[in-house]
């Protein structure tokens, strides 16, 4: 968590291009929230029922960001995969949806509220050194 | 019935462990909630998933809980979830998410 979807119909968005776009949300997630990169997952998919031409964005988020953070994620975020998709931005749509960081688990472990990340990897650590 | 949405990484999961997995689910639903799940899986194709910007092996699963669900409840909800998967799968627990959502 996060996990960032992005979705588009088959072949809008080239193979060779996927490894550079994720590159480019997980470094606006983190540079946006300070977020460790480990956490962020970005999954492409295409869905049936894509709309053709367009890409849709849709972020599975912790709770706790600003509104300002959301909407830097997003505009930010939307701008970049106009960009490498070669895309009008207008057709490129994105939104985020809050999940408690106490309802989401990650390596066995209850994820860290945000700014709380540092003393989660530590015990994360020493749990795994013990086991 | 409990909605489970499962994302996978295509080629990590064999059918077998696929139908495995299901009953797993259909167990922990039953246990903590006295009913069905109703389980979804969407496969990422290779080359499409990423964590940490590489090559994504993390299976997420959103399971969709009662909203008075505890909290204590979702933690053992969740760590049941973990637990089916690395044992059913054998992969790392670092590369399961799992989530007790409520609207």
């Amino acid at each position: 968590m996060p996990l960032y979807l992005c979705s588009s119909p088959k072949n809008l968005i080239a193979e060779e291009r996927k490894p550079a776009i994720a590159k480019e949300l997980t470094h606006i997630h983190c540079d946006v929230t300070g977020a460790p990169s480990s956490f962020v997952h970005v999954f492409f998919v295409t869905p049936d029922d894509a709309s053709e031409g367009s890409v849709s964005l849709f972020g599975s988020i912790r709770g706790g960001r600003s509104d300002d953070q959301k909407t830097q994620i997003t505009s930010r975020m939307s701008e970049a995969v106009a960009r490498f998709v070669d895309l009008d931005p207008a057709s490129v749509s994105m939104g985020t949806v809050d999940v408690p960081a106490k309802w989401a688990m990650e390596g066995g472990d209850i994820m860290p509220e945000p700014g709380e990340e540092a003393a989660w990897f530590a015990a994360h650590a020493a749990k795994a050194a013990a086991s | 019935m409990i909605r489970c949405s499962c994302l996978i990484q295509a080629g990590q999961i064999a059918q077998g462990q696929q139908t495995n997995l299901e009953a797993g689910l259909e167990k922990i639903t039953q246990t903590y909630f006295s009913d069905a799940a109703d389980v979804g899986w969407t496969q990422i194709a290779q080359g499409s998933g990423f964590t940490d910007a590489k090559p994504s092996k993390s299976s997420i699963i959103s399971m969709s809980v009662p909203a008075d669900t505890a909290q204590e409840t979702r933690v053992d909800v969740l760590r049941a979830i973990c637990d089916l998967w690395t044992a059913e799968t054998g992969c790392h627990v670092d590369d399961v998410v799992a989530t007790a959502m409520s609207a």
